[in-house]
């Protein structure tokens, strides 16, 4: 899944500006709770890029008929069932 | 149907069969064969036949490998998942820590409708018909982060040979970058 922004207008946030290059941590009563990080929009662009090139790499390749027909063939009984006792047994040499 | 990598589900799972195979007869109770050439040469013998077997299975929580689900066959990849009660307390504990690379523990919170604690088995995948799956309600589901690291225990387990795919992605990446 690919890196979608959320856009908020500034007036409605108040935040430092950060540098290109500089992520600004925005840290909830010690370093281990991180609320959010504030990039310079150079830096989250090249970020969304990244993301969504990786993403395109992951794609998955489509099923094909060709494979779907392969997969009903490999699923369909062919040959005729035995189930009587006496030819099951016969059949293994039992 | 909407269905997500991670994501828990009930289905009908059966044990993988295993010798002594039991061959179904209309007229009588199964016949059991001891190995699997018995049958291979007994069918090869009889031409296009085949035997119905008798394989138990039961009603049991799986992991969705992946999302992936195409209508027209239907399958499903899944891992089984297994009870952590199973386990002593130290295997248990190393189950929970992720010092068992084989097993990966459920976090209990993300998984509030699965009633036991477990562990989905990186060892057990299994193809699951989409109708043997009870797609009324997931138990719950690992997020994207926990899923990668299941998908690379994975991989490492099996030893996929994934050299060629990603050296071909690093090019790839590498291409386009430029190209930007």
């Amino acid at each position: 899944m690919a890196l979608h922004s959320s856009p908020i207008k500034s007036n409605d946030v108040r935040f430092p500006e950060p540098q290109p290059g500089e992520a600004l941590v925005v840290e909830r009563y010690s370093a281990e709770h991180v609320k959010a990080v504030i990039l310079h929009p150079d830096d989250f662009a090249e970020l969304q890029g990244d993301s969504e090139l990786l993403d395109d790499l992951a794609a998955a390749s489509d099923l094909s008929d060709l494979g779907v027909r392969a997969h009903r063939i490999s699923e369909s009984p062919e040959g005729e069932l035995i189930d009587d006792e006496a030819s099951v047994r016969r059949l293994l040499g039992l | 149907m909407s269905l997500a990598a991670g994501e828990v589900y009930w289905a009908i799972v059966p044990y993988t069969p295993a010798t002594p195979f039991k061959v179904h007869v209309a007229d009588g109770t199964p016949v059991e064969v001891p190995s699997a050439s018995q049958i291979v040469d007994g069918l090869r013998k009889g031409g296009d036949a085949e035997f119905e077997f008798v394989v138990r299975a039961k009603a049991r929580p799986v992991l969705l490998l992946s999302g992936r689900s195409d209508p027209r066959t239907g399958d499903l990849f899944a891992l089984r998942l297994l009870r952590l009660e199973k386990f002593s307390h130290q295997e248990r504990q190393r189950v929970e820590e992720h010092r068992e690379p084989t097993l990966f523990p459920l976090p209990p919170k993300r998984f509030p409708d699965l009633a036991e604690d477990s562990a989905a088995m990186v060892t057990a995948p299994i193809r699951l018909h989409e109708t043997a799956l009870d797609t009324r309600k997931s138990l719950g589901r690992l997020d994207r982060k926990e899923m990668r690291a299941l998908v690379e225990r994975f991989v490492s387990y099996w030893q996929f040979d994934l050299r060629q795919l990603l050296v071909a992605q690093i090019r790839e990446l590498q291409h386009r970058r430029k190209a930007r």
